[in-house]
């Protein structure tokens, strides 16, 4: 009854808003009216926020989650003080309706990884109440370029997308070069190591593994991605089978704990000392959440794992992508901190 | 039971090379080639070896306390959790895993939780002035319903990222980190705690009659009362710091031994920590070989578990109760 009243409500206002602007095509094929002028953008996870936020952080309606502190340091203030209307990734904050329409956005975007496209409820409910909704497509980093471009044209930003594309557009040609002639033998057994534990993995084609096997590795979690939340459980036991000769860890508990526990010691990537922890800040370099940070984070990959095939200065590579990208000038403190030679 | 264990895991080990490594190990018979040896000894000593004590610890410690709670609450349907000691370990362990950085961290804050919560039980119970167990199941009652809301706020706030699926995991049951050094930390305390609750099992025997009886056979009822709490709370506690949040344990496990020894907890009470030791060395077996991924121990023992427990129910003699 109560869903009924509020439907209702919303078709009233829907027939009283003024219908103008132009007509676009979204990444899956919908044909969307937006305005002719966008101003202000919400969008429903994390990455395509964080991509907004690199085209023009002006444009943000509001954020998905709050801002943690060491995330802070190196965004703009106003980013932390925007509303917080929560995300559509199933877990933790969903988006709050009624919290999403205050914000009054011209368009919400949104990652079109699972219900994309037509028949999506939280776009049909938003239509509804007269806000378009857009899908991009995020599943696979080579898509980033495309993105770029296509929110560019929507929010008017058309150059400095494209400087953005080209960039990232480099980034993935130089990578593929550099790792494309390496013999299947010579390809690094890399674990990607998530939880306090490090004993939860992804798989092979997961969105989250995504960089092992661009920057020419092998992951050694073979096998379809079962879902896209991922962290798949795996026993120590098994790493042990595995043998990979490098880490790639998520978590500081992880990465301080695996030096001196004696039950990795076996293990060919802890015994050569080729644990690594993945640079952070403001946003994760690797995965959670899948970011553009990752074009960064693909290039360091890449040099760590084959320094002689994709010889790259990458302390210049991190102050130019964070002026480039983020618009800030990092010191030599904070070098140190987010790339931890 | 142990012993197969150690020879079961992901990494295939034929079952003659553990049995060549430990006589080895134990007793210098045979020779092993030194690399060889010295992945043995980490895939059967630091690996299996701990986990294995850590099942059976944990396995005890919560059938022992979930057998001295039935006989403290004179009530076959409470378990380990009933004064809010999981929950609170819970709450703990979920601030821990947000706010604090390192694993020490998490693990005091865990045993804090659990002790914080029972404590908060007791407190309401002696605030309403009214002897005896009910206004202490009503006050396990709050308290855990309080810790558990704490939990969700704490999932609220954090990362969803990141802090989010580790703290979702670790309630479920984590067995994978319980490494040697800690085992042996929570070990020595744990038995200490369930040596404790076995020396009370006669004292147990007379509360299960009443208060009133009890008081007239001499027994000082608040003190064993308190002493039957501490000990439960405190084994209890350090299960959550192990291994997170393992269910169905403290239930199930005292009533299938009371069908066996009858409900004399002197016998009921080393019967049962053997059988919560041996059922759960069974359960982290099958969460350890049962697929490609590790399933968390805390929903094997809930699946197993309760069709099991069903069947028993059925079969069981009338007038066990």
């Amino acid at each position: 009854m109560v869903r009924l009243l509020f439907l209702t409500v919303l078709f009233v206002v829907t027939s009283l808003s003024a219908s103008q602007g132009r007509e676009i095509v979204d990444m899956t094929g919908r044909r969307v009216t937006v305005p002719d002028t966008v101003r202000r953008v919400y969008s429903g996870s994390p990455p395509a926020t964080y991509l907004l936020y690199a085209i023009d952080p002006r444009l943000l309606a509001g954020i998905n989650f709050n801002v943690k502190p060491e995330e802070r340091r190196l965004l703009r203030p106003e980013f932390s003080r925007l509303p917080v209307a929560g995300a559509g990734i199933g877990q933790g904050r969903n988006i709050n309706l009624e919290a999403l329409l205050a914000l009054k956005p011209d368009v919400v975007v949104m990652w079109a990884w699972k219900d994309g496209g037509d028949g999506n409820q939280l776009a049909e409910r938003l239509q509804k109440s007269g806000i378009p909704t857009v899908f991009v497509d995020l599943d696979r980093l080579e898509n980033y370029p495309a993105v770029f471009t296509f929110l560019g044209e929507l929010v008017g930003r058309r150059e400095r997308a494209r400087r953005l594309a080209n960039h990232a557009r480099g980034t993935l040609r130089s990578v593929a070069a550099a790792t494309a002639g390496i013999p299947e033998r010579e390809r690094v057994a890399v674990y990607y190591a998530e939880g306090i534990d490090g004993l939860a993995t992804e798989r092979e084609t997961s969105v989250h593994a995504e960089l092992i096997r661009l920057a020419g590795a092998r992951n050694v979690h073979r096998g379809a991605a079962l879902d896209h939340m991922g962290m798949e459980k795996v026993s120590l036991e098994q790493v042990l089978l595995y043998n990979p000769q490098v880490i790639v860890a998520q978590e500081r508990i992880f990465f301080d704990s695996v030096a001196h526990d004696r039950r990795w010691q076996d293990i060919r990537a802890v015994r050569d000392g080729k644990v690594w922890l993945i640079p952070r800040g403001p946003f994760n370099w690797f995965d959670r959440p899948p970011s553009f940070m990752r074009l960064l984070g693909l290039k360091w990959l890449t040099n760590r794992l084959y320094p002689k095939r994709y010889p790259i200065d990458i302390v210049r590579e991190t102050r130019a992508f964070y002026r480039l990208f983020l618009g800030v000038e990092l010191g030599d403190r904070d070098l140190r901190e987010i790339l931890q030679p | 039971m142990a012993l197969v264990s150690l020879g079961l895991g992901k990494y295939p080990l034929a079952p003659g090379e553990v049995a060549g490594f430990l006589g080895h190990r134990i007793f210098g018979w045979g020779t092993f080639d030194a690399e060889r040896l010295q992945l043995l000894e980490n895939l059967i000593v630091e690996i299996r070896l701990p986990r294995i004590m850590a099942a059976a610890l944990i396995g005890a410690s919560l059938a022992v306390s979930g057998a001295a709670y039935q006989a403290l609450f004179v009530n076959p349907l409470v378990s380990p959790g009933i004064l809010g000691v999981l929950a609170g370990a819970s709450c703990g362990a979920a601030l821990g895993l947000v706010f604090l950085k390192t694993w020490y961290g998490v693990q005091a804050a865990t045993f804090l939780g659990g002790f914080a919560a029972v404590g908060l039980a007791m407190g309401i119970a002696r605030l309403c002035r009214v002897n005896g167990t009910v206004m202490l199941v009503l006050g396990g009652i709050i308290s855990g319903a309080f810790f558990s809301a704490l939990v969700a706020v704490v999932k609220y706030v954090s990362d969803p990222y990141n802090q989010l699926p580790a703290i979702v995991y670790w309630l479920m049951g984590n067995m994978a980190m319980a490494d040697r050094g800690m085992t042996v930390k929570a070990g020595i305390p744990i038995l200490i705690g369930i040596a404790c609750l076995m020396l009370m099992a006669r004292h147990l025997n007379v509360l299960s009659m009443g208060d009133e009886e009890a008081r007239a056979l001499g027994v000082n009822v608040e003190a064993v009362r308190l002493t039957v709490i501490v000990c439960a709370t405190l084994i209890s506690t350090l299960t959550v710091v192990l291994a997170g949040i393992i269910g169905w344990v403290g239930l199930i496990i005292p009533h299938i031994t009371r069908m066996i020894t009858g409900p004399d907890n002197e016998t009921l009470l080393p019967a049962t920590a053997l059988a919560g030791a041996a059922y759960l060395l069974l359960v982290d077996d099958i969460s350890r070989l049962a697929f490609s991924f590790e399933i968390p121990i805390g929903i094997v023992t809930a699946l197993i578990g309760i069709p099991f427990f069903v069947l028993v129910l059925r079969n069981a003699r009338k007038g066990w109760l």
